[in-house]
Formats: C-alpha cells, structure tokens, sequence
C-alpha cells in the first residue's frame, strides 16, 4: 500500500511540485492563528498605553508617565532575555550587562560629544553589537547552566570594573547628562517631556515588536524556535548551532543596549547598579510573568513588574519578598505566562480540525 | 627567606583558611548538582542563613563548638523541607536545568529580603571565637584561622568518608548513576535526594558560620561568595568531591598569592576567566560527576 | 571475507564508485575501544547493512562517520574526501542520517519539521525573508509528507504522532536535505508488523534513489533488502559479503547465537 504510494510520489520528488500544496495552507493558517491572537493582544496593550499617556497627560501627571517609560525601556532588556531563553532557550543571567553597556555609551555620548538623540542610539548599539559579539563568543560555545554561569561571570566582572573605574564615575556613575530633543520627524520632542518621550519610547518598543515578529516569521526565527526545542539536532540537519547562538546573542546584546541607550535620556544619570544582578533577573521574571517565546510577554511583564514593585513599594520596602515568591508561582505554575495563556486560549487549533 | 616567613606564607595560610570554607560551600553545591542534577543558586541564601543562625546562636551565649554542631543540624529539616516542597517540582520537567535555577532564583530572593526584614540591613560580626595566634614554624598565623584550616578539613575528610565509605553514600552514589536502577533495588530515591539537598545545605550554613567572625554577616553576604563557589565547582566538575576540594584550594592560593601584587580589584576577574577558561576548553571540569570522582 | 581490509569487487564487475570509505577507523572511550580498526567501502547506490550483536558498536560507527563523535585514529573518506569534522559540514558533504531514538522536535508540527529539514536546500539569505518564501523548502516539505503518508497528520505536534508515525518522520527528515548517502539507524525499531513491512518496502525503493547504509536487528528486513552486509562484533569488523555469505558464515553465527 505504501510502497505503490512511494512509487507513484518518488516522481514527484524529481520535480517541483507547482503551486503551494494544500497541506501547507492548512499548517500557515493554524500558524497564522497563532501569531494573530498574540498581535492582538500587543495591539490591545500598545493602545491601552496609549489611551493611558492621554489621561495621564490631561491629568498633568509626570510621575507615571515617567514611571511608563522606564517600565518600556526595561521591556526592552526583557525582550533582549526572551530572544535568549525564550528562543534559543539560553537563560542570561547577565543580560543587564549590555543595557547598562548602552546607557553608560549613550550617557558618555550625550554629555562629552553631541547632545544628539541619533548618536546616542547609534553607540549604544554599536557597543551592544561589539560586547554581544565578544561575549557570545565566550558564552555561546556552551548552554545551560554553564551559559548562566558564564554570563552571570561576565556581567558581575565588568560591572566590578566599572565601579572602580574613576573616569566613569565609579560607583556613582554619571550624572548631569543634558536634556536633549528626540527630532520625530517634522517636529520635536523634549527629553523631559513625560507624554512626549513617552510616546517616543512607546513607538521604539512598537517597531521593536513589529521587526522580532518578523524575524520570528523567517527561516531564522524558526531555526532559533528549533535550537530550543532540539539543539542537537541542527547540526545534522546542516546548521551549525554555534554561529546560530552566536547571531541571537548579538541581536540580544544589540536590543539591551538600544534599550539602555535610552535611560539616561529619561532619568539624566546612569550607574553601575544598571548592569548589576538584580537587573539581570528582574528582566528574567519580567519575560517568564510575561510568557516567554511570544515577544510581548517580556513588554508586557516589565509594564506588570515595574508599576507592581512601585505598588507593593508604598506598602512595604520588602518587595523582594513578594516579586519572588510570585516569580516561583509562575514558575511552577503558569510557565506559559500571560501570553502564552492567551495564545493558548485564542490561538490553539480550530475545534473541528481534523 | 624573610619574605616568605612573614608575606608570602601568611598570606598563604589565609587562602588556606578561606579556601576550606570555600571548599565547604562548594562541596554543598556541587553534591546537591551531582545527585539531584540541580543549580541551587539559593545556595547563597543558606550561608547567610547559617551564619545568622550562629551569630543569634553566640549571642544567646552557647559556645562557639556548640553552634558549629547546632547550626548544620538546624538546617537539615530546612534544606529537607525546600527540597520536598518546592525543588521536587521541577525536578519531573525535560527543563529541569532552567526550571530549578529559576526556582531556586526566585527563592534566593525571597530568603535575602526575609533575613533583611529579620535582622535589618547592616553588617554584624561575631566575636572570634578563637582569639590571639600562634606561631607554626616560625610563621605567625592568628588562632582562628589555623582552627579553621583544621576544622575544615575534618569536616571535609568526614564528607568524603561519608559518601565513599558509608552504606548511605553508597545509595546516594546509586542514585546519582542510575535512579531508576537504584529504585528498583530498594533503594528510597526520593527521601535519599531530600536528604542530599539538606546535606548540602547544611554544609553551607556550616560555612557561613565558620566564616562569619572573618568576613562579617549581612544579608546579601551570600552573593559573591555564590560565584566563587560555582567556580570552584565548575573548575573541579560539576558533581565531583575530589574536583571540589582541589578546585578550591587551587583557587584561593591563586586569590591570595595574586593580591599581593596586584590589586584585589583584580580578583574577581581573574577567578572569573580562570572559570571561562575552564568552561571553554574543559567544560566538564577537572574530574566527572559524582558516581565517578 | 578477511575482517579489517576492504574487499575487492569481485571479477567480472565494473567497480563501483566507493561513495563512503572508513580505513582502519577507531574510538576508545576510557579504555574501552567501542569502535576497533574498522575499515569498510561503500559501493554507490543499494543498501548495505551493519549487523552485529548489542554492544558491537554499530551505532557508534555511524555517529563517527555522520560527526557527532571524533575518531581516536583512522581516517573517514566521502566520496574520495577526507570528512569533515562537524555534523553540518558532513550534511554538506551529502551525508544524512536519521537515529535510532527518534530527536525531532516534538514541540513543532509535522509541516514544521520537515520545512525546517529542507530549508538547507534554499540559500541563506532565503533565511531572513518570510518563511512563505523557502518555496523549494516548502515543496520538498509537501513532497515528503506525500511520500511518507504523513499529509494527514500535518498540522499536528510531531510529539503527538504514534511511534510508527514518528519513525517514518524521521527517516523523511533525514531525507529533507536530499542527500546521496543516507544513514538509518534501526529505523523499524518499535515498530508493529505493518509499519515494518511499509518502512521495508520505503527503504527498499530508497536504496534505488540513493546509497543507504542500515543498522537493523531484524534480520530476515537485512537479508532481503541488503545488498552487502557489514558484521561488527565488539568493535572490529567480523566479516562482510552478501547476505548469503554472511548469514552462513560459522563466526557470524557463533558471534550472534554463541554464548561467552
């Protein structure tokens, strides 16, 4: 029975089949499905912040808005962690390495060179792709605990050395970065402008999301879904894991440091707690709270995280005490997190599929 | 000849002194890897908690030797407890890596802001125990530190006895190999792991203690010495006593005799590439896991 | 039938091209040599089976020819050239191979699997372009599912299909990056009776396509199938030959039936 079926498609092999198979449509749909109810729920949450920006503003609040931003601006390090753990399944614990890496390029640019937005991004990023690439060549060679280790090492030695380094600031950093003005085009913005830079921060982590997603649509993305799931079989389907690693690592490290690039603009200062452990799990909680592997997770947890620590702060300073024992929860509980309960629920197979 | 009388040797015996604790803490964690194939990076938490239960312990007036026996002892039914409830849920997952790193992450969290919340923020420090010095030929070495080399090895050669010489190390090496097999011959796997990560972390409260009157106890005092000791483990291999112990001693020597040259700021870095070298050419470390050290 | 030196063709027969060529290949771990001076020549086109007793080493003789392990000494040649030393370059050498405990990716659909199997066939700047557009990838996916009688289960989680079904994904896997040699291990392991006989008759007409070598324990599948047969004991090779050589060999028989 088989063997006639092989018989009569081992023709087919030799040619090209023309026109896309029906077998295909059907598993891009059930794939679109997917995607779409995480869309959804990005656009729902990009237009909440939205709306919320508007009230604030109104409201002439500077506080929350200011709190937001650097809620998005941390979103950013905990989309850098997810593009590690929740694709490639490396866990960073030294993720904050490269945001602090960022702020501390941006902030040197900002107050020593030109008080110029696009520069400014424009070293964070070129030190994020540098530390990505010597970093991931030590780490990437190896995975699991190992590779928590290593970054973990990393992150603690250069923050060390950064805090006895007197022409950075040492341990108290540096301070007195200037106000700049972001150009959007025709118009611009202020730096400390609460709604404004809001909304500029806001956009970023928009074209964030709408470039992870793509990627995460092409061959490239799907190989890195695949080095989570199997690592050791890649090779022998033809890609090398190692350089795939590597490539994952340099977009993280690229993504953190953008992001970082972006903090001194909103608070003036930067410091070596930037880089410190703390930061680095915080963006880990963020992304599994959030759901890792679906790109809006790690947004939505940092936004969940950070107004959460403030909230449980004006109760009580151990707020440690609580962010833990909930990161465990979810850990043990709902390792899914937020969106991946959302896709689940939204964007599973259809009832009446076969 | 004078410079080795009075720098070099000294400053080697210190290393010595720190390298035991180390290898003490090291050896909790790299047993507990080796066994139960879990990270424990709230390994930190349960040197600080040692060295607080001692300190509370000093001050309500038992004696030194006593607390070094109460405080391991105080912290099997807590390491037995954790294991029970909270580790073994993540030990039945394909992530158990991940999982129990996460967990045990979470964790470390929640006992530093506890022990802040309980003691406060600041730096205490115990009265050392063993006070003045003494002279080992003809170098001068303060009495608490050559007790602790002492100590340290004791309890060091004890742990090795145990694991290698006793029936009970003999299920936890079975159990390390092969679990299944092991259950099948009767052995109790699952009271033997929550035995273990106890065991573990009652050797690094065992540490915290010892080191207390040197290094002072405060809530986050388990961090740094958290990467040391995974070093020391990755160094030596994940799971190896034997790595554990040369790993460490090799180490500290390196952390002592190097800081008289050149700045400690340097240390760190130095121990971390020492640990990045490692991890590159010899992942598995100096020896193997622990049903082969 | 000498043990340890590759045969010569007989008389009478043009000489195939030897497509896969291990001289003297060993490995040794801690003490223990799992693969011992084997030398075999793998004629183009057909199946040649590796037979052998549990523990002769069959398995780790392929991981030591597709990459996945070093050789301690000996040398692997693939078509004339030395092999490379990693699994990808050896994939790029023409060689693939499926495993004896089905490593796919569970979590993935069946679609999936395949697509990502065959995107080696476009090139890598395909990579950073949505994935509708590894058309070749694509195709080879839709071709395969056909061939393999998979179509029907897609969409589905590679981890939910039945052990058969799996063990067919694999070898299709294998397959994906149209390769000239194809390494199966154990394929039919597990199987019910009717997967057996289909997988049979899927290898067979393989073995007309490109050149298959097979580790099987099921011995009556070797000896209809193999056109040469390899027999490892304890690492070395034992014997080689036809089928019917091999089968009435007094070694082989002691080696599979003796006692020790």
């Amino acid at each position: 029975m088989l063997e006639a079926a092989a018989e009569k498609k081992g023709q087919e092999l030799s040619g090209r089949v023309p026109g896309r198979g029906a077998t295909a449509e059907r598993v891009y749909a059930q794939e679109r499905r997917a995607a779409r109810s995480l869309h959804g729920l990005a656009l729902l949450f990009f237009c909440a912040l939205a709306v919320f920006a508007a009230i604030a503003r109104a409201a002439g609040d500077s506080f929350f808005l200011r709190l937001a931003t650097e809620a998005l601006i941390f979103g950013g390090l905990a989309v850098s962690a997810d593009i590690l753990l929740g694709f490639a399944g490396l866990l960073s614990l030294g993720q904050a390495l490269y945001f602090g890496l960022g702020a501390y390029a941006s902030a040197l640019v900002m107050k020593d060179v030109l008080p110029s937005f696009w520069l400014a991004l424009a070293a964070s990023a070129g030190t994020g792709l540098l530390a990505g690439l010597l970093g991931g060549l030590i780490a990437s060679r190896v995975r699991g605990v190992y590779f928590a280790l290593i970054t973990f090492g990393l992150a603690q030695v250069v923050a060390k050395v950064i805090y006895n380094t007197r022409e950075l600031g040492a341990s108290d950093g540096i301070i007195g970065i200037p106000i700049i003005q972001v150009p959007v085009g025709f118009a611009t913005v202020e730096a400390n402008s609460p709604a404004g830079f809001f909304l500029v921060v806001l956009v970023a982590a928009m074209l964030l999301y709408a470039a992870l997603s793509f990627l995460a649509g092409t061959p490239f993305g799907r190989l890195l879904a695949a080095l989570r799931i199997n690592q050791s079989r890649l090779p022998f389907l033809g890609w090398p894991a190692g350089p795939i690693k590597l490539a994952a690592f340099v977009t993280a490290a690229a993504i953190a440091s953008v992001a970082g690039g972006l903090y001194p603009m909103l608070r003036g200062f930067v410091s070596p707690e930037l880089m410190y452990f703390e930061m680095s799990t915080n963006a880990i909680i963020a992304a599994v709270i959030g759901g890792t592997g679906t790109l809006i997770g790690p947004l939505l947890g940092a936004v969940l995280l950070v107004f959460g620590k403030s909230v449980i702060g004006t109760f009580t300073e151990y707020h440690q005490i609580v962010i833990g024992a909930l990161f465990m929860a979810a850990v043990l509980f709902f390792p899914r997190g937020l969106a991946g309960v959302v896709k689940a629920q939204f964007g599973g197979p259809k009832k009446d599929a076969v | 000849m004078e410079y080795i009388q009075f720098v070099l040797a000294p400053q080697m015996l210190n290393g010595l002194s720190f390298g035991v604790s180390v290898i003490l803490m090291a050896l909790g964690l790299t047993i507990i890897f080796g066994l139960l194939d879990v990270i424990n990076m709230a390994h930190g938490e349960f040197y600080a908690i040692g060295a607080y239960t001692g300190f509370v312990l000093l001050g309500a007036g038992f004696s030194f030797w006593a607390v070094i026996a109460l405080v391991p002892i105080s912290m099997l039914p807590l390491g037995y407890a954790v294991q029970r409830l909270l580790i073994r849920r993540a030990f039945n997952s394909g992530d158990r890596h991940t999982l129990s790193l996460l967990l045990t992450l979470g964790l470390s969290m929640v006992v530093a802001d506890l022990l802040r919340m309980g003691f406060g923020p600041n730096t205490v420090r115990p009265e050392t125990p063993v006070k003045g010095g003494l002279e080992l030929l003809g170098i001068f070495l303060p009495a608490y530190r050559a007790t602790l080399i002492a100590l340290g090895a004791a309890i060091i050669a004890a742990v090795y006895l145990l694991v290698y010489r006793t029936s009970l190390g003999a299920m936890i090496r079975a159990a390390a190999y092969d679990r299944n097999m092991a259950a099948s011959l009767g052995v109790p796997v699952e009271r033997v792991y929550s035995a273990t990560f106890a065991f573990g972390v009652a050797l690094a409260g065992l540490s915290g203690v010892l080191l207390s009157p040197v290094f002072s106890v405060f809530p986050t005092m388990g961090h740094d010495f958290l990467v040391l000791a995974f070093t020391v483990v990755i160094v030596g291999g994940l799971g190896s006593i034997k790595g554990a112990v040369l790993a460490g001693l090799l180490l500290t020597q390196i952390q002592a005799v190097s800081s008289l040259f050149i700045s400690p700021v340097w240390s760190d870095p130095i121990v971390f590439g020492i640990m990045v070298l490692v991890l590159m050419l010899r992942p598995q470390g100096l020896f193997g896991k622990i049903g082969y050290a | 039938m000498m043990a340890n030196r590759a045969p010569q063709p007989s008389a009478g027969q043009e000489r195939a091209a030897i497509v896969l060529e291990t001289l003297d290949l060993s490995v040794h771990f801690g003490g223990l040599w799992a693969v011992n001076g084997v030398s075999v020549a793998i004629e183009s086109g057909g199946i040649t089976s590796i037979i052998g007793p549990n523990g002769a080493g069959k398995s780790t003789f392929f991981n030591l020819i597709s990459g996945a392990i070093r050789p301690s000494s000996g040398r692997i040649l693939i078509n004339g050239r030395p092999a490379r030393s990693s699994p990808s370059k050896i994939r790029a050498q023409g060689l693939a191979r499926s495993f004896q405990i089905t490593n796919l990716f569970p979590q993935l659909s069946v679609f999936e699997n395949l697509r990502l199997a065959a995107q080696i066939l476009e090139p890598m700047a395909r990579g950073f372009l949505p994935v509708r557009m590894s058309s070749k990838a694509e195709a080879k996916a839709e071709a395969l599912l056909a061939r393999f009688d998979l179509a029907h289960r897609a969409e589905r989680l590679a981890g939910e299909l039945s052990h058969g079904e799996q063990r067919r994904l694999e070898i299709a896997a294998a397959l994906a990056s149209e390769p000239q040699i194809l390494l199966l291990d154990e394929p039919t392991q597990g199987m019910s009776h009717g997967d057996t006989q289909d997988t049979k008759a899927l290898i067979k007409s393989l073995g007309g396509e490109l050149t298959v070598l097979l580790i099987e324990h099921d011995i009556e599948l070797v000896m209809d199938l193999s056109k040469h047969v390899v027999v490892l004991h304890q690492g070395s090779k034992l014997a080689e030959g036809s089928p019917a050589a091999v089968s009435a060999n007094p070694e082989v028989q002691a080696a599979y039936f003796g006692g020790q």
